[in-house]
């Protein structure tokens, strides 16, 4: 018998004849579920009339205000050349203040809370950055050092994930936040698929730049999951000639997990990081969360600092594969308002979040919110890494 | 509330429901995701400007809900990935039971729903939307937030991908000389 092969057409044509799968779930049994998911995320309470939103925005300007003065006097003024840093931008700063006037799950407390840090630069958590209508993107800058690579998140407007790394790359100067500027903002950026493709003049990165390049490019464009591989040109022409590492022609990308830490800047700014940040390679950083974690009160190389008190032991237990519960020991006492507390419990989130783990659910902690999280329930959809808001 | 769901589920349900399952290939993950895509929908319906179609509107969130899935499973499975399997290996690797619906289908059927897999996430999600849902290229492009043109060669590119993992199956002769099922 002649082997028949396969052609456009009948390909096509099978494409199109493939079975319908139904939804098990009835109609009524469906409703059922999204309306107790959305009656979950949205509490009952009476809605406040309109006037109330910018005098309750108002009322919280004047409570930061309250509390950031004495600070400010404190430390000499000092802070207050940063304090421009952890500024929300204006529109994502309202919309907290108006969701949360409408009775919505916005903590904007927490949100507060760090932008009393006048240095530190938090994530974000998705639906809020979904309820503004916005979108972000992440940028590998690095250290004054070049030493470690710092991811920076920025809000954005909808756009093609290219198109927001190559605006950011313009926009960002990464001096203010005491970085140094990415060897990506010396490449044209294009893609192709799943492809981005980086074309370098010739001799444009540097030695310095080069052992941490590959991690540089995996935190723009593979922090989540976005592009698989990135292909190097020379001026238009395929492949790239590095000082060190030779001639290359393309990378796999990926960003695996890794315990996340604090890593100051010179110009007083606090961001976490990842210890895969500092080029270590895949195949030697934990492959557990739990190991990941019984690491991240050490301190490591090139500045990176624990924000983890030391000889403790979190309990952890995986719920299911996206979700898990870990346990503060009791001699933890964490402190709503504390600065280091708010960036131990993103750490951790970071942390869980890069091993794969969605949903993070904080026990013993003995408090009920912290930050701009609810400690009383699953914390999920933290996003981005190191937002900055520009003014 | 019932009422705005009950209108969308009447019209698109099992579209929307037939698009995340060929994305995320897995039927109970399908169920958990088309929850999310009314949450969001009820919750966003009110500020629905009507810029595109609600058709394509619905499509364009069900598309971002399963993409978000399929990227952190793609995270999960990397962190194996990097010790125990090469991509290599795993391309094809479907550990999802087929359902029912498919299994029922002739083998041409499953051969071609499991080389699916081996097409980048960019040329699934155009084959799914071209073919399966039967969408124009408009529609197709408005949904991705692509060109028209970019959608025409990402369909070429999934077509060559599949005959090319297809031309690599054996036994498939007889089938196809049978017509399809």
């Amino acid at each position: 018998m002649e082997p028949i092969k396969w052609n456009d057409e009948n390909i096509e044509q099978h494409l199109k004849s493939m079975p319908p799968i139904k939804d098990r779930q009835s109609k009524q049994e469906l409703f059922l579920k999204v309306q107790a998911k959305i009656e979950y995320k949205q509490p009952k309470g009476k809605k406040l009339p309109t006037w109330s939103l910018p005098a309750l925005a108002t009322a919280c300007a004047l409570v930061l205000f309250g509390i950031f003065v004495p600070d400010l006097m404190k430390n000499g003024g000092q802070k207050m050349e940063n304090s421009n840093m952890a500024q929300h931008d204006g529109d994502m700063k309202a919309k907290m203040a108006d969701d949360s006037a409408g009775g919505k799950d916005k903590n904007q407390v927490g949100l507060m809370k760090t932008e009393r840090l006048a240095a530190y630069h938090s994530p974000l958590l998705k639906k809020d950055i979904d309820s503004s209508n916005k979108d972000w993107v992440t940028i590998g800058y690095l250290d004054e050092q070049a030493q470690l690579v710092i991811p920076v998140s920025f809000l954005t407007d909808k756009d093609y994930y290219l198109n927001k790394v190559n605006d950011q790359l313009q926009k960002f100067k990464p001096n203010d936040a005491g970085l140094t500027e990415s060897p990506l903002i010396k490449a044209k950026i294009t893609e192709e698929e799943e492809t981005v493709i980086v074309d370098f003049p010739q001799g444009a990165v540097l030695e310095s730049e080069e052992p941490l390049l590959k991690s540089l490019i995996s935190i723009t464009f593979a922090n989540s999951g976005q592009k698989a591989k990135v292909e190097f040109r020379t001026d238009g022409q395929p492949g790239y000639e590095f000082p060190r590492f030779g001639p290359a022609k393309e990378w796999d990308l990926a960003v695996p997990g890794a315990p996340h830490y604090r890593y100051d800047a010179p110009s007083n700014d606090a961001f976490i990081v990842s210890l895969f940040s500092t080029g270590e390679e895949a195949d030697r950083l934990p492959k557990e969360f739990k190991d990941a974690l019984e690491m991240m009160d050490d301190e490591q190389e090139r500045g990176l600092k624990p924000l983890l008190p030391k000889n403790i032991t979190f309990g952890v237990k995986e719920i299911n594969k996206d979700y898990v519960e870990i346990t503060f020991p009791d001699s933890i006492k964490l402190s709503a308002d504390d600065t280091e507390d708010v960036m131990m419990i993103d750490a951790i989130l970071l942390t869980a979040e890069s091993y794969g783990y969605d949903s993070v659910k904080f026990m013993n902690t003995k408090l009920d919110t912290i930050g701009p999280y609810h400690l009383d329930k699953p914390i999920e959809g933290v996003t981005g890494t190191n937002f900055y808001h520009y003014q | 509330m019932k009422e705005t769901f009950d209108r969308l589920y009447d019209e698109y349900h099992a579209a929307l429901f037939q698009f995340l399952f060929y994305m995320v290939r897995n039927r109970e993950s399908a169920e958990d995701l088309v929850q999310e895509v009314y949450i969001r929908v009820l919750n966003a319906y009110e500020s629905f400007e009507g810029k595109s179609s609600e058709k394509t509107w619905l499509y364009s969130i069900a598309r971002h809900v399963a993409i978000d899935w399929l990227r952190k499973q793609s995270r999960r499975n990397k962190r194996f990935l990097f010790f125990d399997i090469k991509d290599s290996e795993n391309v094809l690797r479907d550990q999802d039971p087929l359902p029912e619906e498919l299994v029922a289908k002739k083998e041409s059927y499953r051969d071609l729903y499991k080389m699916m897999k081996g097409c980048s996430l960019d040329q699934q999600q155009v084959l799914v939307l071209r073919y399966i849902q039967s969408l124009s290229i408009s529609e197709t492009a408005q949904i991705l937030s692509w060109t028209e043109s970019k959608v025409k060669t990402t369909q070429h590119r999934a077509i060559k991908e599949l005959r090319k993992w297809l031309d690599q199956q054996p036994g498939l002769e007889e089938e196809l000389k049978d017509g399809t099922n």
